[in-house]
């Protein structure tokens, strides 16, 4: 199917300013911070990759689209573009793994674990896949994509209930209150990306700019989350 | 009963709402695909058909995704809206619980421009004639006191005059009876001698009334003789 110019172009430019709320998110989560924790470290990773692999999207729609790379060559930017994706999901794991409570020997091979099956998972999706184009924009086809659509959809869940397990530990331990909802806009933030990320990526409709939208809500969480924890520090 | 916060009420009630309606909604926009489909299919080519067809039942991801996303939004704003209500409330709550502990200094920082920060400076007002009475009533009190004390010590001095003149009453009491006991002895002393010669006089009155009663018999002997 043939797109039209303002496709092109809407899609090139939504890839491009959809880098800025997580560059900012990132910057928000380390800005004016004394003691970096590791879950900060974490958090900042994942806002980083995403951040990269939302600008890698970005230049394989530029090029594609207006420099005339062939679209075969676009297989490098996809294969960039997952494997960032996965770190970012990896690096969310880290990051819930070290808010909840468990024993740190748990810890550690559950997330060498993960890492493992993130691995498994790009292998097989990208073992024999072939690049094809899907809504106008590159895509890579594979006979594992309905395994990765599932696997992400299970990964979203447990990571929700997760989320909502350490708000709970977190909103008993005193570390979540009316007064300080600094972790809470955090979690919401990531909330935001996963829910908005898999409805955009598994559309069946052009992109949903509307849904898209909402990318700008995360660095305006993720700054009022950093407000709030400076407020905290002062008080 | 058990209490229930006004942000989990809020939230019931608008989370129940958006996912009752979209689920209207979905069903709704549902049935027209499915209308739309049944009405094509004597139109569109079979492969296509089967497509849309397919395409129609994996529906239910989006919808099921858009819905949590929605609700998650909705979950989002309510937090934020009943923050805006329930940090105003705390901050009142804390207030009236420390007049209650008899801290009048304490005043309602509320600047939200609605019906609560109205309620703060109604409250910070109730608390400035609270705090004018308890000076009218400190002040009363202390005159009371003033006047107390002064009392104590007049009645203090009045008893302590009382005292010494019931000492020098005492005294007096007791001087008067060592006269009386003078007195008394004296006249004791004066009583015995009294009454000893008393006894002699009439012993002797006796004799002489004896001796004339013989005088008188001798003389009348010597008569008869």
């Amino acid at each position: 199917m043939e797109s039209n110019f303002l496709d092109k172009l809407i899609g090139v430019s939504f890839s491009f300013i959809n880098v800025f709320p997580f560059s900012f998110a990132a910057y928000f989560v380390i800005s004016k911070k004394k003691k970096i924790e590791l879950s900060d470290i974490f958090l900042f990773c994942f806002w980083v990759s995403t951040a990269i692999s939302g600008f890698i999207i970005f230049v394989m729609f530029l090029s594609y689209h207006f420099l005339g790379v062939p679209l075969e060559k676009t297989y490098f930017f996809i294969l960039a573009t997952w494997i960032f994706f996965g770190a970012s999901i990896f690096f969310i794991f880290l990051f819930l793994l070290s808010k909840i409570s468990i024993k740190p020997l748990i810890k550690i091979p559950s997330a060498l674990l993960f890492l493992c099956l993130i691995i498994f998972i790009l292998f097989f999706y990208f073992k024999g896949a072939k690049v094809g184009v899907r809504m106008n924009n590159p895509w890579l086809y594979s006979h594992f994509e309905k395994t990765g659509v599932y696997f992400l959809l299970g990964t979203i869940f447990v990571f929700f209930l997760t989320s909502l397990l350490i708000i709970k530990e977190e909103f008993q331990k005193g570390k979540i209150t009316w007064q300080n909802l600094s972790l809470l806009y955090n979690y919401f933030a990531l909330f935001l990306y996963g829910i908005v990320s898999f409805i955009t990526t598994f559309y069946f409709f052009p992109r949903p700019i509307i849904i898209e939208i909402f990318y700008f809500l995360i660095p305006y969480l993720v700054y009022l989350a950093r407000k709030e924890e400076l407020k905290h520090e002062k008080s | 009963m058990k209490r229930v916060s006004i942000f989990w009420k809020i939230l019931a009630v608008v989370l129940g709402t958006v996912l009752v309606s979209n689920l209207i909604l979905a069903y709704i926009i549902y049935r027209g695909y499915e209308t739309i489909i049944s009405e094509a299919r004597s139109y569109l080519p079979q492969e296509l058909l089967q497509k849309t067809v397919v395409n129609l039942s994996n529906s239910w991801i989006i919808v099921f995704s858009t819905i949590i996303f929605i609700l998650g939004v909705s979950t989002l704003l309510v937090i934020l809206i009943t923050r805006g209500i329930l940090l105003p409330l705390f901050n009142l709550l804390e207030v009236v619980s420390q007049v209650k502990k008899g801290n009048l200094e304490v005043q309602a920082n509320i600047n939200t421009n609605d019906e609560l920060q109205d309620l703060a400076e109604q409250i910070n007002e109730m608390i400035a004639s609270l705090k004018v009475a308890k000076d009218i009533l400190e002040e009363e009190k202390d005159v009371l006191e003033i006047r107390v004390r002064a009392r104590t010590r007049e009645l203090r001095e009045l008893a302590e005059q009382l005292e010494q003149m019931n000492k020098e009453l005492e005294e007096k009491v007791k001087e008067r009876t060592k006269e009386l006991q003078k007195r008394v002895e004296e006249l004791e002393k004066f009583h015995r001698l009294t009454v000893g010669r008393e006894l002699k006089m009439r012993e002797m009155k006796h004799k002489i009334e004896e001796m004339e009663k013989e005088i008188e018999r001798l003389k009348s002997e010597k008569k008869q003789n």
